[in-house]
């Protein structure tokens, strides 16, 4: 036994404070740079298909100033190198994303001491032809395309689909009195063409709607079959709701009306955009409308209506039922 | 002296004109072209039609997307129902055609332009909407809109509480107040003799029947006039002089006929408004209709005296809406699907339901306070005001008996009271009075009943979050059971609702 420790037992002692002394240096290196320098990074997608945008110009902006660009590579990629002060600790940009094909799309990038809170940023670029069904966020429910039966053409079938949905479904909601700034607006985009039914939930959200509508025409035993899949952007549903109306005669105005299950589809996914906006009042009132149009409950009504009202101030009212 | 000399004479045959004045424009509709009505709009200039009406009717012409030219057929055929059939004492209808269709120049929907002609007019109210061709037939929705004004000031109830459970009164309103009165079927040549019936409810004529040649017509942008009434038929003038006869009933037939319903339900919501009167709902209108009518029917009933007629007209009729013996399938007595889903208007029968279990424990309280010898010094300090001092002075003098025991019954107050010489209405108006407030006031609901009302308004209140009526019956609830952090909640969502309201 001795005092003095051994040559190998100093080297470990050395090598440790050595290794911890790296570590220091590393984090207060890091710290210093992430006041002077950092990187505004991310990718962009194409809002349908969900691929890379290949040279997209992405622009950072303070006050309409850029201080800062980048070219998306293969990947969709893009970083920017960010030199902003420390101070003020808090401040907004904005991150701006354009493609000669698409149409451009902006976002605010918050900074802490100079660093954007994000480690990525991930945009949607929506394609040009569809700019005319981009509304307004979080309001609307959107018609897309009704495909013919082959060599055929279906006359204005999405619009007149979309009027008989804002009459049959506003005027029910309108006895709720809902807010006229939330009511949703129920408009066509023929252009909008999923190339696979499973893809309509994709096409909701990139056309940031509740619910996107299409469907397909075929020749019947005498007129014709109109199919219409309902989907919705927060992936309530398995998959597209599916309804059938027979026997259809496609220049009767009646096409257009679609049944109880499909209004009622429609009305949950709305339920869930609302509940997503905190509107937990208007979310239960659309669930309540939906089980009037169908005359009876569904597992999703019952479980969109719980998850709305659970999160009302008012079930602090329940005895039992929360603070 | 000859300054000051009024003639009685004049003053009769002012009062008369007054009057002839009166009566000619207590009914007076006009045919209003909707473009130019929504191009002065725009401009900023409100020109309310009727200001002297007490009921102001707004008929708007059917939306029409496929084009069928009912749009403007239907609504006249109401607007004139409602002007020739009213039975209220003064009614302007205004008969809105054409012009609500979006345009290229005006995208705004149909209910938007409704929406705004309403709100900028003020309208009691309003009956809509829309016309489709279906396969073979027609469809044809029509709405009835109170103005929220006339849902607070006419369609509004309250159950007024004792002191003793803290005041206040449990309140209700109308719900739904837009309703959607009727969806008729009709075939599909129905269209031309309902565009026919429109035409030639315009046309009037010489005498009061079909086969009369027609004099005048009906023009837009006239106002006219009721002169006189004759079975179905109305002497209509026009303004500028020519005048008729015309009539809805006797030239709307069959299908036309079931429409009239709508402008009749309509015209029963104003008579109810001025008389307390209401119609039954009929054959062919919709289960909103129906509950609409059933509702006001059990508001009206919690005031009864009588605990098995509360049961029976309040209860009884808000129950056939919600709870498990909720009724379905088609009514009784109209044949109306009464459907199986939730009940019209929310969750506003377990309201009207709760305010009639109120009303029942009530009455049971008040008929057991009553049953019982009152305490002495109670009466004296809660009735025997100034009013009274005679009375009292009697029952003073009665009581200081050596044998009184304290308490008295209301019939031993009227044997004393009459064996003093008091008159039997003063004793009366004391008993039915003053004295029968002061024991409503005294009486109070078992706590764990009242607890219970509360947990099943509550569990409606998630069910229908903005019904404003349902939360402060809650906070009435909450104040008398003492729960300060419930109350306090539900006052609070009020106000956010009240907040909300546009």
């Amino acid at each position: 036994m001795t005092l003095v420790p051994s040559f190998c037992n100093l080297l470990k002692l050395c090598r440790g404070i050595a290794g911890h002394i790296v570590v220091a240096l590393a984090l207060f290196t890091q710290a210093t740079l992430a006041a002077a320098d950092s990187l505004a990074a991310g990718k962009i997608l194409h809002a349908i298909s969900g691929n890379p945008v290949i040279g997209a110009s992405v622009t950072l902006q303070k006050s309409g100033q850029t201080i800062g660009s980048a070219i998306t590579d293969t990947g969709g990629v893009f970083s920017i190198p960010l030199n902003l002060p420390p101070s003020p600790r808090h401040q907004t940009l904005t991150l701006r994303a354009a493609h000669g094909n698409f149409v451009p799309v902006s976002v605010p990038v918050q900074t802490d001491r100079g660093t954007p809170t994000e480690t990525i940023y991930k945009l949607t670029l929506l394609p040009k032809e569809l700019a005319g069904c981009l509304g307004e966020t979080g309001k609307k429910v959107v018609v897309g395309h009704i495909r013919p039966p082959l060599g055929e053409t279906v006359a204005d079938l999405p619009s007149r689909i979309a009027e008989a949905l804002q009459f049959d479904l506003l005027t029910r909601l309108q006895e709720k009195h809902l807010n006229s700034e939330v009511q949703p607006i129920f408009e066509a985009c023929a252009g909008a063409e999923p190339k696979s039914i499973m893809h309509g939930g994709q096409w909701a959200r990139a056309l940031k709607a509740h619910a996107f509508l299409s469907g397909s025409v075929n020749r019947g035993q005498s007129d014709f079959d109109v199919s219409t899949l309902v989907s919705d952007a927060y992936d309530l549903f398995d998959g597209p709701q599916r309804s059938k109306n027979h026997a259809v005669d496609l220049n009767d105005p009646s096409a257009a009306q679609m049944d109880p299950k499909t209004h009622a589809t429609i009305l949950v996914a709305v339920a869930k955009g609302y509940e997503n906006a905190r509107l937990y009042a208007e979310c239960v009132d659309t669930t309540v409308v939906a089980e009037g149009i169908l005359g009876a409950s569904s597992p999703m009504i019952i479980a969109v209506r719980a998850s709305c009202q659970a999160k009302l101030r008012h079930t602090g009212l329940v005895p039992g039922g929360g603070q | 002296m000859m300054a000051n000399y009024r003639c009685p004479f004049r003053t009769i045959v002012a009062a008369f004109a007054c009057t002839l004045m009166f009566s000619v424009w207590a009914i007076a509709g006009i045919d209003v072209r909707l473009p130019q009505e929504l191009n002065l709009l725009e401009q900023g200039v409100s020109k309310p039609h009727f200001p002297w009406a007490k009921y102001r009717v707004a008929v708007f012409s059917f939306e029409d997307p496929h084009g069928t030219g009912l749009g403007d057929a239907i609504a006249n055929i109401l607007a004139k129902r409602m002007l020739f059939d009213s039975t209220v004492s003064s009614i302007g209808v205004v008969n809105f055609q054409s012009g609500l269709s979006p345009t290229k120049e005006d995208s705004s929907s149909y209910f938007d332009k409704v929406e705004k002609l309403i709100q900028d007019q003020g309208f009691l109210i309003s009956l809509w909407g829309r016309v489709l061709p279906l396969e073979n037939e027609l469809s044809i929705d029509a709405f009835v809109q109170l103005s929220d004004e006339a849902t607070v000031k006419r369609f509004s109830w309250r159950l007024e509480l004792p002191e003793a459970m803290g005041g206040g009164a449990l309140v209700a309103r109308l719900r739904p107040n837009r309703i959607r009165a009727q969806n008729l079927r009709t075939p599909k040549d129905e269209a031309v003799r309902l565009r026919n019936t429109s035409r030639n409810i315009q046309g009037l004529r010489r005498s009061p029947t079909v086969a009369a040649p027609i004099e005048a017509s009906i023009r837009p942008d006239t106002v006219y006039v009721l002169k006189e009434r004759q079975n179905s038929w109305v002497r209509v003038q026009l303004k500028g002089g020519a005048s008729g006869w015309t009539s809805v009933g006797a030239q709307c037939l069959n299908y036309c006929a079931r429409l009239l319903e709508v402008a009749d339900f309509a015209s029963g919501l104003l008579k109810y408004a001025e008389r307390g009167e209401l119609n039954d709902a009929t054959d062919y209108l919709s289960a909103e209709a129906l509950a609409v009518e059933e509702q006001i029917k059990a508001l009206d009933s919690l005031n009864l005296r009588n605990i098995e007629d509360i049961q029976k007209r309040s209860l009884g009729r808000a129950l056939r809406w919600v709870g498990p013996d909720r009724w379905t399938g088609p009514d009784k007595w109209t044949k109306i699907d009464r459907g199986s889903g939730p009940a019209p208007g929310g969750s506003a029968f377990t309201n009207v339901a709760i305010m009639a279990r109120t009303a029942m424990a009530l009455q049971k309280a008040y008929k057991r306070a009553v049953a019982h010898p009152l305490p002495w010094p109670i009466i004296r300090k809660r009735v025997c005001t100034s009013n009274f001092s005679n009375l009292c002075r009697v029952l003073e003098r009665f009581t200081n008996n050596s044998t009184f025991s304290g308490h008295l019954r209301t019939e031993e107050m009227a044997d004393v009271a009459i064996n003093a010489g008091i008159r039997p209405k003063e004793i009366q108006k004391f008993i039915r009075g003053e004295l029968a407030k002061a024991i409503f006031n005294s009486i109070s609901i078992n706590r764990d009943t009242v607890t219970q009302y509360a947990t099943e308004l509550a569990r409606a209140s998630l069910h229908d979050p903005n019904n404003i009526d349902i939360l402060k019956n809650l906070a009435v609830f909450f104040r008398f059971l003492e729960d300060r952090r419930r109350y306090q909640l539900a006052e609070s969502i009020v106000e956010e609702l009240k907040r909300k309201q546009p």
